[in-house]
């Protein structure tokens, strides 16, 4: 109680910078215990992001060949045949599709499986085989999978949590609300994601540290700040707009969303002179077309006449499944064959109405209008991909749900006697719900790799069948995880709580 | 005040504690399924095994290399006069190769070329020894033998080596430090057969030929 009255009352930075210090350090823990939760090959299309991954420098001793395809300037990369989905019943995906099975086949070593370079079935033009998440984490891969999967995993947290508290550390604005807003918003895909060999990794860091540094830029009044915080933007957009093919959309929904937060319509219309309201709708209307038109087309292109009965159905059937997959229903993280109880999937609804609850009557009309317009697209965009029979699941729109809730958060007007959260009642049900949330996520998460689901029981340690040959047993795992997150939600909804002037 | 940071430094120690406790029992109790498990490093011809070795390897760019072999079983018969098959049976499917400037072990895939090439590579032989337990007397030997010509059959995880006893009996100290203890040496006798159990067999260290 101390510390939070000192803060309240304007206490030494340096309490509010361990505080930070502390969160950030906990964070990394938490993520550390679902880096080891699940084998190599878990997340979803783990042998494409494998194979590209092991491919990225070219030709690679015992790790990968490129082999030209016939009659055309495109390469097939062939690697070990432990990566692949369907040559061999042993090897890194050998439990996918059984979830009884547990991931100890994968230390199965048969003969055929064990170095022979085979057809990936992923063919790419020369000149396109790498992008610059399969580059870097390239550069940690090595012979040896096992060591190259924790650097590669420790790396992506490290980069998580680094990138995070170094712009958050600069963009002091806006802390509690990112961090209240990744609490709240990653959820079971998020956290496992982060922690994993997956560009979405990259994208779920990144996307939303674009739009805070935007939101910075668009709000502080000091030119140098925004200065800083446009060059930061415009880094993370060259990062991030090939990471994966829909970064680009997300990219750009986050500058227009930016735009409209930021700008004070009214002002602009009445104080600026003529002149300069022109640029400012001529430069408006070529980012609306040049940027967002493609994207608004292709949505709305969906809502044809023909396919309304389509577009009903989808949107009453489909669609929600992917909603509820953004929390952990329906099909599980990584191998889909094993979904999350309805614990988890409730545990993050509670906890996203619970902050909604406590801070809606302090949003303006107009942001939320933004933030509704935002929300749509978390079901316009499902939609599209399942008119396209394209499969889609809560991850795709994963950094979409977190640049609404930021929008949202951000939006919440606050002062030194009301801050983000105001009920110590509703932040403690906060931290209940969602260090249980991840909690449950992270057992079953381990469970489904260390026994299989036909085993059933509290104790990870108790007839394992997998786990990795390094590191602490599965239930110090676990207990650490869960405590450091617990921790994590408590620090950060404590800080919420008191939470000075935005 | 004070009163209530008492409480709160009573209660973190408290959660401390029963946290370090909950660990220590977890560790102590945990029996990891995969401890002893080779992790394999990916190798599938010689040549690529003396290029990684040999980037790795210490001793100025070239690797010197210990081949072993494990099997459930192993049987020495009798082909003719000091000649004799080695026949490894329920092997693991793949043979290690121990730097001894670093100690670093590389796997190499029986499916491999390492067989086709055994006679390139270990040119007059390759010299070693065949450690096991006596399957009759349950004693715990091993044998110095020259090894050549050896054949897989993937089907039966099965090797099959030709070898003679070695007339001189002088084991290097880098082949005496993989022998376990407690291992006695014996001689290969003339048209007798042997037959052990959880057999192995290590070869002297070799620089791998150029391909």
């Amino acid at each position: 109680m101390k510390s939070l009255r000192q803060i309240q009352k304007g206490a030494p930075s340096g309490v509010s910078r361990f505080r930070w210090f502390l969160i950030g350090t906990l964070a990394f823990l938490s993520l550390s215990a679902w880096a080891f939760a699940s084998p190599i090959g878990a997340p979803p299309d783990g042998d494409f992001h494998l194979a590209s991954i092991w491919c990225a420098q070219g030709d690679r001793l015992g790790m990968c060949k490129l082999e030209k395809v016939k009659d055309s300037s495109q390469v097939e990369l062939l690697t070990p045949r432990t990566f692949s989905r369907y040559q061999n019943p042993f090897g890194h995906f050998c439990y996918v599709g059984n979830p009884g099975a547990s991931a100890g086949c994968t230390n199965v070593v048969d003969e055929t499986s064990v170095t022979e370079l085979v057809a990936s079935g992923r063919v790419f033009p020369v000149d396109q085989i790498s992008t610059l998440f399969y580059d870097s984490t390239s550069r940690l891969a090595s012979r040896d999978t096992e060591s190259s999967a924790f650097r590669i995993r420790f790396t992506n947290i490290l980069f998580f949590v680094g990138a995070a508290s170094i712009l958050l550390l600069v963009f002091k604005r806006f802390r509690t609300v990112t961090a209240l807003a990744f609490l709240v918003g990653l959820g079971p895909w998020g956290t496992f994601l982060i922690s994993s060999i997956h560009p979405s990794s990259w994208t779920i860091t990144l996307l939303p540290l674009f739009l805070v540094a935007l939101m910075v830029a668009m709000k502080e009044k000091a030119t140098t700040p925004r200065v800083f915080a446009a060059l930061v933007a415009l880094l993370i957009w060259f990062i991030t707009q090939d990471i994966r093919n829909d970064s680009r959309y997300f990219l750009i929904i986050a500058l227009v969303t930016a735009v409209a937060w930021g700008v004070n319509f009214r002002r602009e219309i009445i104080v600026r002179p003529t002149w300069q309201k022109v640029i400012g709708l001529g430069l408006l209307s070529v980012l609306y077309f040049q940027l967002l038109h493609p994207l608004v087309r292709n949505v709305l292109s969906a809502v044809g006449s023909s396919q309304i009965d389509k577009v009903f159905n989808l949107t009453t059937t489909k669609v929600p499944l992917t909603l509820m997959n953004l929390f952990g229903g329906n099909y599980g993280l990584g191998s889909s064959d094993t979904p999350l109880s309805d614990l988890v999937v409730f545990c993050g609804i509670a906890s996203l109405f619970l902050v909604i609850y406590s801070t809606a009557q302090r949003v303006s009309r107009r942001n939320w209008l933004i933030v509704f317009l935002m929300s749509t697209l978390l079901i316009l965009l499902p939609l599209r991909a399942d008119l396209d029979d394209v499969g889609t699941s809560g991850r795709y729109i994963l950094p979409l749900y977190l640049m609404c809730l930021i929008t949202y958060l951000a939006s919440v007007e606050t002062s030194a006697e009301r801050p983000l959260i105001t009920s110590k009642t509703v932040s403690r049900i906060l931290i209940c719900f969602l260090t249980l949330g991840n909690s449950i996520a992270l057992h079953q998460t381990m469970r489904r790799y260390i026994t299989g689901v036909d085993v059933i029981g509290w104790n990870l340690n108790q007839d394992a069948e997998w786990w990795w040959t390094v590191g602490p047993s599965p239930m110090t795992i676990w207990l650490l995880g869960t405590v450091a997150f617990g921790v994590t939600a408590t620090l950060i909804l404590q800080n919420a709580r008191c939470r000075v002037n935005q | 005040m004070i009163r209530s940071n008492v409480w709160r430094n009573i209660r973190i120690i408290l959660v401390a504690v029963v946290l370090v406790f909950l660990v220590g029992r977890f560790e102590s109790d945990f029996v990891n399924p995969n401890d002893g498990t080779k992790v394999p490093v990916g190798i599938w011809k010689v040549e690529d095994l003396k290029a990684i070795a040999d980037e790795a390897s210490l001793n100025s760019g070239t690797a010197q290399l210990i081949y072993s072999e494990n099997a459930k079983v192993a049987q020495v018969d009798v082909l003719h006069d000091d000649v004799f098959q080695l026949t490894f049976m329920d092997t693991e499917s793949f043979s290690v190769f121990t730097d001894v400037n670093n100690d670093e072990k590389y796997i190499l895939s029986h499916d491999g070329d390492l067989f086709a090439r055994w006679d390139d590579i270990y040119v007059d032989g390759a010299i070693g020894v065949l450690v096991g337990i006596d399957r009759d007397s349950l004693e715990k030997v091993f044998y110095p033998i020259t090894v050549f010509s050896p054949d897989f059959d993937s089907d039966s995880k099965q090797i099959v080596y030709s070898t003679r006893n070695r007339i001189d009996t002088e084991v290097s100290i880098e082949l005496l430090k993989l022998i376990p203890s407690g291992f006695s040496k014996k001689q290969l006798q003339l048209f007798t057969s042997v037959d052990l159990v959880d057999a192995m067999l290590i070869i002297e260290p070799v620089s791998l030929p150029e391909s």
